[in-house]
């Protein structure tokens, strides 16, 4: 239940991201074509249509069409692509990097501790709180230790998380 | 004692002085330099008040010319065979048959003619009283001999054997100080007594000594060591030319080595923070740094025709005598012509002696050293080579990244392009240096950088020195810069001002390296309008790729180096993508899009010329 709960913060945390993101006007209405086109790609298996997805990723994609194919790739992860989701854990947009990292760390194991360590040294503080989310996620010793220490470095969000953690108490209503 | 006595006690000490041989490599023992420093010779007044002279070595004669009046003093007919010599009042010539001729300095009469000993000669000094010479072969057998003779009749004094061929020596103050091996030894010049015998650390290569202002020093090539501070060796790194050229044992006399030849500038410990490099035709005149490399050139000298067979530095005059005989004298401190004297008949070398060089005042010119090492890097005369090397050398370490890219220029053929072995040397030598630190700032400075460079912005990194270390790398630092920048410009906790900064950097720098990275960074945020809204570095990075582009020219003269041909191919294959992407941002696309026409519509040439003018 404890894990389905951090789910849904990380899931409304990078809904919450993306709503920064560029607004598609109807002049660039073909982001859904690119979208539609890195969707099939990815459902499709075998190293040819792995390559293809490379390499339009490579070259260049709108974010929200980036954002459309780490959700599939969070959907139903695939372990030979996970060199593109680590390439986009590094990308400037902070939304397309959030749900890369999201995205990486839903192939658990040591892809998961490996992206919560990137989220924990991110400069942003939404992807570093990003980092404490997935590590409740994907729980593993190393991982509570990346965030220990995270938390150690980052007093402002321990603070924060202190907080958030304190029960809610009805005020006295006299 | 008597005057006899005195006479026989002297001729005692003379006899057992003269039966001595040298040993290769005798215990070290006493210090040369105290021992010098002890003996006080006294100096003939007419030092002083000695004319300036300049006695021109012709194929089969000597010419004194007053280098005020242009008065031929004397003309002998002397066939010189190796490096004269002089004191206040003498001039001496070692000439074909193996001996010394003295001529009187001011008349030109011959005071002497002696037989030298030995078979050939190594090297001469004198002092007002004493000549010392090094020669090859003696008596008994010997391999060589040290020979000490009073100036005034040359008369041999004393003379020592050696199992091994000897340096050239010096004499100066009462003693004289020969390299022996790895080794100097010093000896009081009244009697021949050895004083003092010194190991040189890499004493190898050790050709001569020399007296400079209150210093010994004992070098060879591009390295001495300044005798008495404890073996303290200094060397000119990467050196055009020797300070101390090899003998190989015997003096060759002026030979076509000499015009190619390197003066130091000693500060009081003995440390070169001057020096001039004669290379033929050219004159570079520069500043060193700590570690001995050249830093900035001070000004350039280039003769129209004719090449330099001898030069001097006499206060603040550079003396230098052209193979026709001309003479002509410029100012140390700004390579300002101040004297021309026509010249006539070949001469092989020349004797610069003190005194006379013309210093009239006229109004100083602030030299352009830099437009002046350009204009020698475009000279196609190939005997400019060693000075054209240096001239790439000093460019590159200058600070203004504009100011270096002649160099970069040059190692990917933009400019010098012809196919002769002196064009090609360049461009390899161009290459060479490209691909190492450039700037001023030391190797100290340039770790700095990098150190402030390798720290990625993360949580708790306080990257507020970032920008400066960025703009610092283009004034100093080695290809490694290149690659931190390259990657901070992936980073995505780069901010963007300082994304600016690094585009910038990687403009002013060129290097192909950077084409891959640039090219990433507009490929995945061409489509990205936060990225192209939050700073300038998008667009700037595709300006830069543009540049890139435009270098490639198919049809050049000469190829290109791999990696700028790679890089421009790179660079125009990823905006013709960009610009092709309907999504990419509008106008990025349009930029580009405008961009690659005005190349398409370049020709080649044009392409190369535009290159050149911006360059150079």
């Amino acid at each position: 239940m404890k894990r389905f709960r951090f789910g849904g913060v990380v899931v409304a945390m990078i809904l919450g991201l993306g709503l920064g993101a560029p607004e598609v006007r109807a002049a660039e209405s073909s982001v859904e074509d690119v979208s539609a086109r890195l969707v099939a790609l990815y459902a499709e298996p075998g190293v040819e249509s792995a390559a293809a997805l490379r390499e339009r990723v490579d070259a260049g994609v709108p974010p929200g069409a980036l954002l459309v194919l780490l959700d599939t790739f969070r959907g139903a992860p695939r372990s030979d692509l996970v060199d593109v989701v680590r390439t986009l854990a590094g990308y400037r947009g902070l939304e397309v990097r959030a749900r890369a990292l999201a995205a990486w760390a839903s192939l658990g194991g040591s892809d998961a501790l490996d992206a919560i360590s990137l989220a924990a040294k991110d400069t942003d503080p939404l992807v570093r709180r990003l980092a404490v989310a997935l590590a409740a996620l994907y729980p593993s010793p190393p991982a509570d230790e990346v965030v220990a220490d995270l938390l150690r470095r980052d007093p402002e969000l321990a603070a924060q998380l202190a907080a958030e953690a304190q029960p809610l108490v009805p005020e006295d209503p006299r | 004692m008597t005057r006899r006595a005195r006479w026989l006690v002297f001729g005692a000490v003379t006899l057992a002085a003269c039966g001595h041989a040298l040993p290769g490599a005798a215990p070290s023992h006493g210090s040369v330099v105290s021992d010098a420093e002890g003996e006080v010779e006294r100096v003939d007044r007419r030092a002083a008040l000695a004319p300036g002279l300049v006695v021109l070595v012709e194929q089969a004669r000597v010419r004194a010319i007053d280098p005020v009046t242009a008065r031929s003093h004397w003309v002998l007919p002397l066939e010189v065979t190796g490096h004269p010599v002089a004191n206040a009042t003498t001039v001496y010539f070692p000439v074909r048959g193996h001996r010394l001729v003295a001529v009187d300095r001011l008349r030109g009469t011959v005071r002497f003619s002696v037989d030298l000993p030995g078979e050939a000669l190594t090297g001469l000094d004198v002092s007002e009283q004493w000549i010392v010479a090094s020669v090859v072969g003696g008596r008994k057998g010997a391999r060589a001999e040290l020979v000490a003779m009073a100036s005034h009749d040359g008369h041999v004094r004393w003379r020592h054997r050696a199992g091994q061929t000897l340096g050239i020596p010096a004499v100066h103050g009462g003693v004289a100080l020969v390299p022996v091996g790895a080794q100097v030894a010093s000896f009081r010049i009244a009697t021949g007594r050895e004083l003092a015998r010194q190991d040189v650390p890499g004493g190898a290569v050790l050709e001569r000594v020399v007296h400079h202002g209150d210093k010994w020093l004992v070098g060879g090539g591009a390295q001495w060591v300044e005798l008495g501070q404890g073996g303290r060796a200094h060397a000119i790194a990467g050196a055009h030319a020797p300070v101390f050229p090899t003998v190989d044992g015997i003096d060759p006399g002026h030979d076509d080595g000499e015009r190619l030849r390197l003066w130091l500038g000693l500060s009081e410990h003995a440390i070169a923070r001057d020096a001039m490099l004669l290379s033929r035709r050219a004159v570079v005149a520069m500043r060193l740094d700590a570690d001995g490399r050249p830093s900035r050139a001070r000004w350039v000298h280039v003769e129209a025709r004719g090449e330099f067979v001898a030069m001097e530095v006499l206060g603040d005059d550079v003396v230098l005598v052209r193979e026709d005989g001309a003479i002509v004298v410029l100012r140390a401190a700004t390579g300002q012509v101040v004297d021309r004297i026509a010249g006539g008949d070949p001469v092989r070398g020349a004797l610069v002696l003190g005194g006379g060089a013309s210093t009239a005042a006229r109004r100083p010119q602030t030299p352009d050293p830099i437009a002046d090492l350009h204009a020698l890097l475009l000279d196609p005369d190939p005997r400019l080579l060693p000075a054209q090397e240096l001239a790439a050398e000093l460019l590159w370490r200058d600070d203004n990244a504009d100011v270096r890219a002649a160099v970069l220029a040059l190692s990917s053929g933009a400019v010098r392009a012809e196919q002769t072995d002196a064009a090609e040397a360049l461009r390899d030598h161009a290459a060479e240096l490209t691909a190492g630190r450039w700037g001023q700032g030391s190797a100290g400075d340039v770790q700095a950088v990098l150190v402030a460079l390798r720290r990625r912005p993360g949580a708790g990194v306080d990257g507020d020195d970032l920008a400066g270390a960025i703009r610092e790398a283009a004034r100093s630092g080695t290809p490694e810069v290149v690659e931190e920048l390259t990657a901070l410009l992936l980073h995505p906790g780069t901010r963007p001002v300082e994304l600016v900064e690094i585009v910038e950097t990687l403009s002013r720098l060129r290097d192909p390296a950077a084409v891959e990275a640039l090219a990433t960074f507009v490929r995945r945020y061409h489509a990205d309008q936060i990225v192209a809204y939050e700073s300038t570095a998008l667009r700037a990075a595709a300006e830069l790729l543009l540049v890139y582009a435009g270098s490639e020219a198919p049809n050049a003269p000469v190829a290109a180096p791999v990696a700028a041909q790679a890089a421009a191919q790179r660079a125009r294959t990823v905006l013709e993508a960009v610009a092709g992407d309907p999504l990419c941002e509008p106008a990025l696309r349009a930029f580009i899009a405008r961009g690659l026409h005005r190349l398409a519509e370049q020709s080649p040439d044009d392409r190369a010329t535009s290159l050149l003018s911006t360059r150079l």
